[in-house]
């Protein structure tokens, strides 16, 4: 689906490609539900266009955070899961998410979109009302389950405007 | 030959050298710096064989970085390991002086075909 911008949004497949540069060759991605950015649980990426204008979002379920975020850095599968259950994240899995969120960025763009980058990585409850909003109204919304392999599986939501 | 990683992301830092070691560079030697203001400061002491640098990046950008290289006439050779690998960026890059530009996510291959020029 492109918008008025020309921005993609990415489908399973090709997430499944890039995260599986990051991951491993046995990521998996499919179809779910869209996950709601203002909800207390959800990290939030924001990307903007060169006249710093919000254009697209990248939400994610505190699962995929944890997931993605220790094994870009090899961390044990328990202190993944210790973060998921107890919402106290290493600031090395942070780090992490920020970058991943940053190579999302390029799932958005193709030959004839304008051109989008990395604004600020979002934790859950901190991401503004009008961005909230911003997300709420748009039609172009895309959710994903990924499979970390290693780790588990997690949300994420990705939204152009 | 000494290597300098210019990334503001520790993991990143660590995966590019994880991939120069799995695309078969030997006997290779590096320097890490988080954004270009530490780079800079780092090559003015001693200049590296090659920079392998992000271009987004907090306190100064990687184009930046490599203004600031080009102003000084400072000689090594420098490419984008980036997001930004759009048509017009690349072009940008090229402009600038840049002698390659790998775009994230990368692999093994795309490492090897593209440095070997310069590290094999």
């Amino acid at each position: 689906m492109i918008n008025t911008n020309n921005f993609h949004l990415p489908q399973p497949e090709q997430l499944k490609n890039v995260l599986g540069m990051l991951f491993g060759n046995s990521t998996e991605a499919r179809d779910t539900g869209v996950l709601d950015p203002s909800d207390g649980d959800v990290f939030t990426a924001t990307y903007v266009d060169d006249d710093d204008q919000l254009v697209a979002t990248c939400s994610c379920d505190t699962a995929f955070a944890a997931y993605a975020g220790a094994s870009l850095s090899m961390l044990p599968v328990c202190g993944a899961r210790e973060m998921v259950e107890t919402n106290d994240f290493f600031p090395a899995v942070l780090e992490n998410l920020n970058e991943i969120m940053n190579i999302v960025s390029t799932t958005f763009m193709c030959d004839k979109s304008a051109h989008l980058r990395l604004s600020k990585v979002y934790r859950p409850s901190e991401l503004p009302g009008t961005m909230s909003q911003a997300v709420a109204g748009s039609v172009h919304k895309k959710g994903i389950l990924v499979d970390v392999p290693g780790y588990g599986s997690g949300a994420i939501t990705l939204v152009t405007f | 030959m000494l290597v300098m990683i210019v990334d503001d992301s520790t993991a990143m830092r660590l995966i590019v050298k994880k991939t120069l070691r799995g695309a078969g560079f030997e006997d290779l030697e590096f320097v890490e710096a988080s954004d270009g203001v530490q780079a800079f400061e780092a090559i003015q002491k001693s200049v590296p064989d090659i920079v392998l640098c992000d271009w987004n990046m907090p306190n100064m950008t990687g184009m930046q970085l490599l203004e600031k290289l080009n102003e000084a006439e400072i000689d090594v050779d420098f490419g984008f390991v980036t997001t930004e690998s759009t048509a017009p960026m690349r072009e940008l890059a090229r402009e600038a002086g840049a002698k390659f530009l790998i775009a994230k996510p990368f692999t093994t291959e795309s490492f090897e075909q593209i440095l070997s020029p310069y590290l094999g």
